[in-house]
């Protein structure tokens, strides 16, 4: 029989039970939410802001690189230029065939090899298909709306002069850092600093504006910079060592024209070379040095108007102060000496030294710092003038990557003998660039200051103004002034008293300059060979004997073909007409 | 706080002045009652309906913000494409005035050299 009260105390304990157990729950609940929101609040946080907050980074611009054009204008040598990626996800691209069909007919020339190979392989995420795409092209793709297909941004360098000055430039390689010449001295200079973004974002990731996390620091662009490179001069020096360089087919040809009175380079250049836009195709790696200051090799004669320089500065020699030498040649230590022009003048003044490239008159002035030998002390004072005056066998500084150092024996070293002197006041026995020879020859003609090499002209800032780099003076005083202008003399007569020389000089205009031709150590016999030569000239051109000249130039040639001083009359020849485009150029004056 | 509501039909005035004191001037003699009056419950709807209003003012402010965000993203894009296009412009300037681009114009062909170059010196 049904009992209401019995069932009535059965529901109401059943009742508190089903009470009890939700009162459990909720406070099952309660603690894991306390352990959720309150214990564990910091890890919970932070997974949170992992979702919702985005970190971009922003790239910072490389700076461009430009040239001088004129006297006041600027060129650009290497601009950005915004390129992009074509990238596929296979598993999510729905018709293979529409994306060959678009991708050919759109960037054909920048679709990799057996790209789309791939494309058929699901288990891939991502897979490159095309570098390289200009923007408008990459328009073009974005408009097909092709399923699967992306686009990311980047940027190349791209040169608008062509390959004009590919060497003393670089290239930047495809992880974005700077290598060889300019890119690579200068690579953090012109890189920049990325910045960072950091913001709360959706689910596409777009930033939102919301929320206290969003940080913003701004990237830092690489600077602009102007270098000292003319970009006329520099054409009209590549142009013209590339038709001497056919001429007598030498196996490098390098050149280098430089500012005395401050240091700045105008042009600098070599060939072979080869186009920056495309160093990915070069296969001879020895094309990417400038070997203007890559290459320390023994310089030869030109060397001889750095000896008669540390001579007429110490005092030994005069201008007209003779070497008598009877028969051409000089032993030293066992080791004879020879003069390669025998011309019967057997007592030459220093002028005659270097007019006629007399070994033994370079011998001499050795000779005469020791006093009357070739000694300790002779040596010692030479070694000064080099080393620390001209700074040879010294890195300069350039902003250059891979600058050579060069070799030069201390005499305190075993090897820094007599013989190896008497060989340096020459130009053999010691290694320096072209560009150090260059420096410290305008030291000793820009009256006696030696400026610190330099490519950069200044950096142009975001209102178009350039912002001057000055000068850099390493030594004020290396030789004297009257040395200097000794000097001078000297130079234009050892250039204008030869008549193969000057025959093309214009009247009027103080013009000047040396030969060299550098004996090479054979390969197969070990010993110095006059078939295996360097060829080179060094001189300034300017428009007046009292002023500090326009320019220093040096040329060299490699092993050129046509005989001993095949290499140093070819450079002899261009240097004469490159003298005579940089008058015009320049419009400078005669006196 | 108390709570009453006025009986219905019945219009219950209360004097406002004092009735202990004698008539005073500038002082109202007669207030009305209201003949409803706000109840607990309703004052609780009041509360929340007040809440939820200023919930929804915040959260369209908050919306507002955001959309900012897609905006800016928006100028941001239309500022690198033009930025872009500045660029591309000033690469194609610099390639047509490059000198092997001159050397090699029509016009740069068409020229023919002097016939004497002699100048005049002393």
């Amino acid at each position: 029989m049904f009992n209401l009260s019995s069932y009535l105390q059965n529901v109401k304990g059943r009742t508190v039970w089903l009470g009890r157990l939700v009162a459990l729950a909720f406070l099952i609940f309660a603690l894991r939410l306390f352990d959720v929101q309150v214990l564990q609040h910091d890890r919970y946080v932070a997974l949170a802001k992992q979702s919702q907050i985005t970190k971009n980074t922003i790239f910072a611009k490389r700076g461009d690189i430009l040239a001088r054009d004129g006297a006041n204008g600027t060129a650009p040598l290497v601009l950005n230029e915004t390129v992009y990626t074509v990238f596929a996800d296979p598993h999510e691209v729905k018709d293979t065939g529409k994306v060959k069909e678009v991708l050919q007919r759109v960037a054909g020339g920048e679709v990799l090899n057996d790209a789309f190979g791939y494309l058929s392989d699901t288990s891939r995420r991502y897979l490159v298909l095309a570098r390289q795409v200009t923007r408008t092209q990459a328009e073009l793709i974005q408009k097909e709306d092709l399923a699967g297909i992306g686009l990311q941004k980047g940027s190349k360098r791209v040169y608008p002069e062509g390959a004009l000055a590919s060497q003393l430039l670089g290239y930047v390689n495809a992880d974005g850092e700077g290598q060889y010449g300019v890119e690579g001295a200068l690579d953090a200079r012109l890189g920049g600093t990325n910045g960072v973004l950091q913001s709360v974002a959706d689910v596409r990731r777009i930033p939102l504006t919301i929320g206290d996390d969003n940080t913003e620091v701004a990237a830092k662009n690489g600077d602009t910079l102007v270098l000292s490179v003319d970009r006329n001069i520099q054409f009209q020096l590549e142009t013209s060592l590339q038709a001497h360089f056919d001429k007598v087919h030498p196996t490098n040809a390098s050149a280098v024209v430089m500012d005395p009175s401050t240091g700045q380079i105008v042009a600098m250049a070599n060939y072979p070379t080869y186009d920056a836009s495309k160093y990915s195709t070069v296969t001879d790696y020895s094309l990417f040095q400038n070997r203007v200051i890559s290459n320390a090799y023994e310089a030869g004669s030109v060397m001889k108007t750095l000896t008669v320089a540390s001579g007429l500065d110490a005092g030994v020699i005069t201008p007209t102060s003779t070497s008598p030498n009877p028969t051409g040649c000089m032993t030293i230590d066992g080791s004879t000496i020879c003069n390669v022009i025998r011309n019967g003048i057997t007592s030459p003044t220093t002028q005659q030294t270097l007019l006629y490239s007399f070994n033994t008159g370079a011998v001499s002035v050795v000779r005469s710092l020791g006093g009357g030998a070739i000694n300790k002390t002779g040596r010692d004072k030479l070694y000064d003038y080099f080393a620390n005056r001209f700074r040879l066998a010294t890195t300069t500084g350039v902003e250059q990557s891979g600058e050579a150092e060069g070799v030069m024996y201390s005499p305190d070293n075993e090897q820094g003998n007599n013989v190896r002197y008497a060989n340096m006041s020459f130009g053999q026995g010691m290694t320096t660039t072209m560009l150090q020879v260059a420096a410290a020859f305008s030291a000793t003609v820009n009256g006696g200051t030696y400026y610190k090499p330099t490519l950069v002209y200044g950096t142009k800032n975001s209102d178009g103004t350039i912002q001057k780099q000055a000068s850099t003076v390493v030594a004020a005083s290396v030789v004297s002034s009257k040395t200097s202008a000794e000097m001078r003399e000297l130079v234009y007569h050892t250039r204008h008293d030869n008549s193969v020389s000057r025959a093309a000089d214009p009247v009027g205009y103080y013009i000047g300059g040396k030969t060299g031709t550098a004996q090479t150590i054979d390969p197969k016999t070990g010993q110095y060979t006059s078939d295996l030569t360097i060829g080179s000239y060094l001189g300034f051109v300017g428009g007046s004997a009292n002023a500090t000249p326009n320019y220093v130039i040096m040329i060299r040639m490699d092993y050129a073909q046509g005989g001993t001083f095949a290499g140093s009359i070819e450079a002899n020849t261009m240097f004469g007409e490159l003298a005579r485009w940089l008058i015009n150029y320049d419009g400078i004056a005669p006196n | 706080m108390s709570y009453f509501r006025t009986p219905p039909g019945a219009a219950e005035f209360r004097a406002r002045r004092d009735t202990t004191t004698k008539w005073q001037r500038n002082q109202n003699t007669v207030a009305y009652a209201a003949p409803a009056r706000m109840g607990p419950i309703t004052h609780t709807v009041v509360v929340a309906l007040m809440v939820a209003v200023l919930g929804l003012i915040y959260l369209s402010q908050v919306t507002k913000s955001s959309t900012f965000g897609y905006t800016l993203q928006q100028q941001n894009d239309t500022l690198a494409s033009l930025a872009a296009e500045q660029q591309d412009l000033e690469i194609e300037n610099a390639r047509l005035q490059a000198l092997t681009t001159v050397k090699d114009s029509n016009v740069a062909r068409a020229m023919t050299a002097p016939a004497s170059t002699a100048s005049a010196t002393n």
